[in-house]
C-alpha cells in the first residue's frame, strides 16, 4: 500500500475549516477522503483501522478526466499536489470534493490490497494543481509496476444536504411564521446542549505518515530578460516611435547562473533600422543604470554598401555649429550690442569722456566684398534681422547685384544672399508679411523675395509689368491699406523713382501700379520768384515735354498722418504731397541745392523732418515752413544717409561721404557730436540706427556694414526740447526773412550763407 | 530638380562646412554617422577614433538625461569646455559633428 505523501495532513486542515454561513451538513465529508491509503494500525496484533465511511466505487465514476485547470486560485483548491506547493483557498467557499471524501479510496479494511491503479486515481482526483502537466508520470521510488498515466482534475461538488439561508423582505406575508420558525430554531439549538435528541461526539482523523519522494526532471532552463524602459522610452513607444529595436540575443537557452559568459547587449542603431515598438532590451541583468551604449556595427552594413555621405542631413547641425562657433569668437561684442556687459572686462578700456562710437564688429564676408551698399533696412517681426542692399550709385560702374540678410548671430556669413542682375539701390521689408523682402534696382525693376528660402529667383517682379519704372527705384515702402477687393493682401508697396514717378503696386496675382503722383518740375511763379537768375533759364526749358517731370531720390511718409509723404527730388526741392492727391503738390520746400538723398520725418517730434543733400547739408524743417530751420553742415561731401535716433528726440546720424557723424541738437548744431572718419579706401554710404540696441550701423563702400556702439548716451531729449530749439533758431530766421530765403536758394554752397546761430 | 535643390543644399553646406573649419580659432572638426564611423575629419586618424567613440558615450548619455527629465524635449547641443580648447557637440538624427575650438585668451 503506497502512501503518497502529503496529501493527507492537507486534507486534515481541510475538513475542520468549514463554510460559513451555509448550512451544508458535509458530515460525511469528514471522512479523510482522499487518503489513499491507512496508515495500518495495528494493536495488540490487531488491525483497528478506521473503516471507511463511504464506499469509494460509488463515486469513481464520477471522477472526470479533465484537464487540470491551472488556474487554482480562483478555486477552492483542494488538497493533494504532488509535489509542496502551498494551496490557497478561501474560507467562504464551499469545499468542493469534500464531500466525495475518500471517494476513491477502496472500502473496507482491507487497505493493503489496494490496487495500485486506485492509488493512482485518487491521485488523479485530488485536483487543482498549479502547472503539473497532465502526463506527468511519477516514477516510483520503489521500482513498483508503472504507472499509467494521471489526470488530475476536480471533481464535482456533491451536496449532502444544503440548506441554503434566504433573506425575506419584512413586509412579506408569510413573515410571520417564518420569524417563528427562526425563534423556534434558535430555542432548539439552546436546548441542544441537555437535551436528549443530540449528541456530541469528538471524531479524530489519521494523520498519515509523510514520505519524501525524489523526482528527476529534465533541467529547467531559466532566462532572464530586462527591459529598460526610462521615461523617453515609455514617451517614444507611446507614440509609436520607439527607435531601437530589439536586441539580437544571442544567449536564449543560458540559465541565470552563467554570469560571467554573458556578452554585452548589442544594440543596433542605424539609419536602416526599421521602427518597432518596444522597449530596450538587453541581456544585462546587472544594474540597469550601467548599460553600456556600444558602438556595434549594425547588421545592415554587411548586407548594404555603406551610404555616401549626404552632406544635406547635418544642415541643422552645421548652422548650429556656425552661430556656437561665432558666439564663442564674438561674445563680447554680441553682448554689448545687446546691451549687457561682457563677460571679460577688456583691459584696454578707452574712457570716452562724451558721446563716443565704438566699433564694434562689422558684417562682412568675401561674397560682399567690394561691393557698395546701397540701402540697410531692419526687418519688422525680427530686429536682429538686417537686409543690405549692394550696388554701386553711379551708372557707369554698374555690375551685379546683391542683397543680403544678415543676423547678429553670424557675422561673418549672411542668412540669405540674392544675386540681383543689377545694382540693388533699395530695399523694404514688408510690415504686414514680415518674411517678404522687397529689392529696388538699378534698371527700375522691383523684386519681391521670400527670405524664408534662400532662392535666387523673386517671388515677384515687375519685369514684365507696363508700369515698371525705367529708372534706377531708390525707395521702398511698404503701406498698410484697406483691402479694396478681397484679393488684395492689405498692404501695397510705394516707390519712387528717376523716372519721376512714385508708384504704388499692388500685389494681386502679379504687381499692378497705380501712381501716386507724377513729379513735375515746378513751374509756378511762386518758386520761379524764388529761384535766382540762373535757375530761370532752366525753368524755360523746362516747359519742353521731355524735361517735365523731375526725378525722384527719396520719399517718406509721415508717421501721424498716413496721407502724407515727402518726395525729395533732383533739384534739391521737397515736395509734401498726399496719398489721394496725384496731381498737386501741397507744398513744397526748397533750400538745398544740390539733390536730396534723403528724407526723414522725426519719429518722435510732429512735423519736423531733415533732409539731407548732395549740397553737403542736412536741413531741418518744420511742417508749414517754407525754409529750413537749422541746417547743418560740417564736411565737403555729400551726405548719403541721415537716420533719426529713435529715442532722442535731438539727436540723429549722419552718413558723410567721409565719415560718421552723429548730431545732437541740443548740445551743438554747428559741429556734431562725435565723428568717425572712414578709412582711407572706405567711404560710408549709408547709416541706419538699430532697433533694439544702443548701436548705429554703417554701411561703406567695400561692402561691410560696421556696426558702432553709442558709448556715454546723455538723458533722451524729450521732444519739447526739440520743439524749443527749433523755435530760437527760426526766431532769428523770421527777422530777415526775404533775404534769407533768397540766400537759401542761391546756388552756391551752404557754408556762405550765415544761417545759423549757436546756441 | 529637386536633385539640384539638394545638390546645391549640399553646396551651401559644404561652404558652411569650409567656414567652421577656417573660423577663428578652430583646431579640428569631425562628423560621425551613427554606427561610428566618420565621415569628414581634420584631424588624425588616432584621436578621432578615440574621439569618436567616448563623445558618442557621452552624447548619448546626456541626451537620454535630457529626454528622461522631459519626453519631449530632446538634445541639441553639447559643449565641454576644458583647460585647453571647447569641444562642441551637435548630435543629429543621423550625424554627430564635433568641433574642437581653443579656448578665447582675453
Amino acid at each position: 500500500m503506497k502512501v503518497l505523501s502529503n496529501s493527507l495532513s492537507y486534507c486534515n486542515t481541510k475538513q475542520r475549516c468549514y463554510s460559513s454561513g451555509a448550512t451544508r451538513k458535509t458530515a460525511t465529508a469528514t471522512a479523510p477522503r482522499t487518503t489513499r491509503g491507512f496508515p495500518k494500525l495495528i494493536e495488540n496484533d490487531q488491525d483497528v483501522t478506521p473503516k471507511r465511511l463511504i464506499d469509494p466505487e460509488q463515486y469513481y465514476n464520477k471522477v472526470k478526466d479533465s484537464v487540470l485547470t491551472h488556474d487554482a486560485s480562483s478555486t477552492p483548491s483542494e488538497i493533494g499536489y504532488s509535489t509542496v506547493q502551498p494551496q490557497v483557498f478561501s474560507a467562504t467557499k464551499s469545499m468542493i470534493g469534500l464531500s466525495h471524501g475518500g471517494a476513491p479510496n477502496s472500502h473496507g479494511t482491507d487497505a493493503e490490497s489496494f490496487p495500485s491503479d486506485h492509488d493512482n486515481d485518487q491521485l488523479a482526483q485530488s485536483d487543482a494543481m498549479h502547472g503539473i502537466p497532465d502526463e506527468e508520470s511519477l516514477t516510483s521510488m520503489d521500482g513498483e509496476t508503472p504507472q499509467p498515466s494521471l489526470t488530475l482534475s476536480e471533481t464535482e461538488t456533491i451536496f449532502i444536504l444544503s440548506m441554503d439561508s434566504c433573506i425575506v423582505a419584512e413586509d412579506a406575508t408569510d413573515v410571520e411564521t417564518i420569524k417563528q420558525q427562526n425563534e423556534r430554531y434558535i430555542e432548539l439549538c439552546k436546548s441542544r446542549q441537555g437535551s436528549d435528541l443530540f449528541n456530541e461526539r469528538g471524531m479524530n482523523t489519521f494523520n498519515s505518515t509523510v514520505k519524501n519522494k525524489e523526482i528527476q526532471c529534465e533541467r529547467i532552463n531559466s532566462q532572464s530578460r530586462e527591459a529598460y524602459a526610462s521615461t523617453a522610452d515609455m514617451y517614444d513607444s507611446e507614440r509609436g516611435e520607439s527607435k531601437i529595436i530589439l536586441s539580437t540575443n544571442t544567449h536564449e537557452t543560458q540559465t541565470i547562473d552563467d554570469g560571467p559568459l554573458r556578452t554585452d547587449a548589442t544594440r543596433s542603431v542605424g539609419s536602416g533600422i526599421d521602427k518597432s515598438h518596444g522597449t530596450r532590451l538587453s541581456d544585462q541583468s546587472i544594474d540597469e543604470t550601467m548599460r553600456k551604449p556600444i558602438v556595434a556595427k549594425t547588421t545592415n552594413t554587411e548586407t548594404e554598401l555603406p551610404e555616401t555621405f549626404d552632406s544635406s542631413k547635418i544642415a541643422t547641425i552645421a548652422f548650429v555649429m556656425e552661430r556656437i562657433l561665432n558666439l564663442n569668437t564674438n561674445q563680447g561684442k554680441q553682448a554689448v550690442y545687446r546691451g549687457l556687459t561682457p563677460l571679460d572686462k577688456e583691459e584696454k578700456g578707452i574712457t570716452y569722456a562724451g558721446l563716443a562710437l565704438d566699433k564694434l564688429f562689422a558684417y562682412s564676408a568675401d561674397i560682399t566684398s567690394n561691393k557698395n551698399v546701397s540701402a540697410l533696412t531692419w526687418n519688422q517681426k525680427n530686429p536682429d534681422l538686417l537686409a543690405v542692399g549692394y550696388g554701386p550709385f553711379e551708372y557707369n560702374d554698374q555690375r551685379d547685384g546683391l542683397v543680403c540678410c544678415w543676423s547678429l548671430k553670424n557675422q561673418d556669413f549672411p542668412e540669405r544672399f540674392y544675386h540681383t542682375p543689377c545694382a540693388a539701390t533699395a530695399v523694404a521689408f514688408s510690415s504686414k508679411f514680415p518674411s517678404l523682402l522687397a529689392v529696388g534696382l538699378f534698371d527700375g525693376t522691383v523684386n519681391v523675395y521670400n527670405v524664408q528660402n534662400n532662392n535666387d529667383t523673386p517671388l515677384l517682379d515687375t519685369e514684365e509689368v507696363p508700369g515698371k519704372h525705367t529708372a534706377p527705384v531708390w525707395q521702398l515702402c511698404w503701406l498698410g491699406v484697406e483691402k479694396s477687393r478681397d484679393d488684395d493682401t492689405g498692404e501695397v508697396l510705394m516707390s519712387v523713382s528717376t523716372d519721376g514717378r512714385v508708384t504704388q503696386w499692388l500685389l494681386r496675382k502679379g504687381f499692378e501700379s497705380n501712381d501716386y503722383i507724377r513729379l513735375k518740375r515746378i513751374l509756378s511763379k511762386q518758386t520761379v520768384q524764388r529761384r535766382d537768375g540762373g535757375k530761370e533759364q532752366k525753368i524755360s526749358k523746362s516747359e519742353n515735354l521731355l524735361y517735365r517731370s523731375s526725378g525722384g531720390l527719396c520719399f517718406d511718409i509721415c508717421p501721424d498722418d498716413k496721407m502724407i509723404y515727402l518726395c525729395g527730388t533732383e533739384e534739391g526741392l521737397i515736395h509734401q504731397c498726399s496719398l489721394g492727391n496725384n496731381e498737386q503738390y501741397l507744398d513744397t520746400y526748397s533750400g538745398h541745392s544740390g539733390p536730396i538723398y534723403r528724407l526723414a520725418w522725426s519719429p518722435l517730434a510732429k512735423g519736423v523732418f531733415l533732409s539731407s543733400s548732395a549740397d553737403w547739408t542736412v536741413s531741418l524743417w518744420v511742417v508749414g515752413r517754407p525754409q529750413p530751420c537749422i541746417t547743418f553742415a560740417s564736411r565737403k561731401k555729400p551726405v548719403f544717409d541721415i537716420c533719426w535716433s529713435p529715442k532722442s528726440a535731438t539727436m540723429f546720424c549722419c552718413a558723410n561721404e567721409e565719415a560718421v557723424e552723429v548730431w545732437d541738437i541740443s548740445k551743438n548744431t554747428l559741429e556734431p557730436v562725435d565723428v568717425i572718419t572712414a578709412g582711407q579706401q572706405q567711404i560710408f554710404t549709408s547709416i541706419t540706427y538699430s532697433p533694439n540696441s544702443e548701436c548705429v550701423l554703417a554701411g561703406t563702400n567695400i561692402g561691410a556694414v560696421v556696426v558702432y556702439n553709442l558709448k556715454n548716451l546723455p538723458e533722451p531729449a524729450t521732444v519739447d526740447q526739440l520743439m524749443e530749439i527749433i523755435k530760437q533758431q527760426t526766431q532769428h530766421l523770421s527777422l530777415p526773412e526775404d533775404g534769407t530765403s533768397k540766400a537759401i536758394a542761391n546756388m552756391k554752397p551752404k557754408e556762405n550763407i550765415p544761417m545759423t546761430h549757436g546756441k | 530638380m529637386s536633385s539640384t535643390v539638394v545638390s546645391t543644399q549640399q553646396a551651401e553646406i559644404e561652404e558652411t562646412m569650409k567656414r567652421i573649419q577656417t573660423h577663428k580659432g578652430v583646431h579640428g572638426f569631425v562628423v560621425m554617422s551613427n554606427d561610428g564611423s566618420f565621415v569628414r575629419s581634420t584631424i588624425d586618424n588616432s584621436t578621432t577614433m578615440s574621439l569618436t567613440g567616448l563623445i558618442r558615450t557621452l552624447s548619448d548619455k546626456a541626451k537620454s538625461c535630457v529626454r528622461d527629465l522631459d519626453p519631449q524635449n530632446d538634445l541639441t547641443f553639447l559643449r565641454i569646455r576644458t583647460k585647453k580648447q571647447e569641444i562642441l557637440v551637435a548630435p543629429d538624427k543621423d550625424y554627430l559633428t564635433i568641433v574642437l575650438q581653443a579656448n578665447e585668451q582675453h
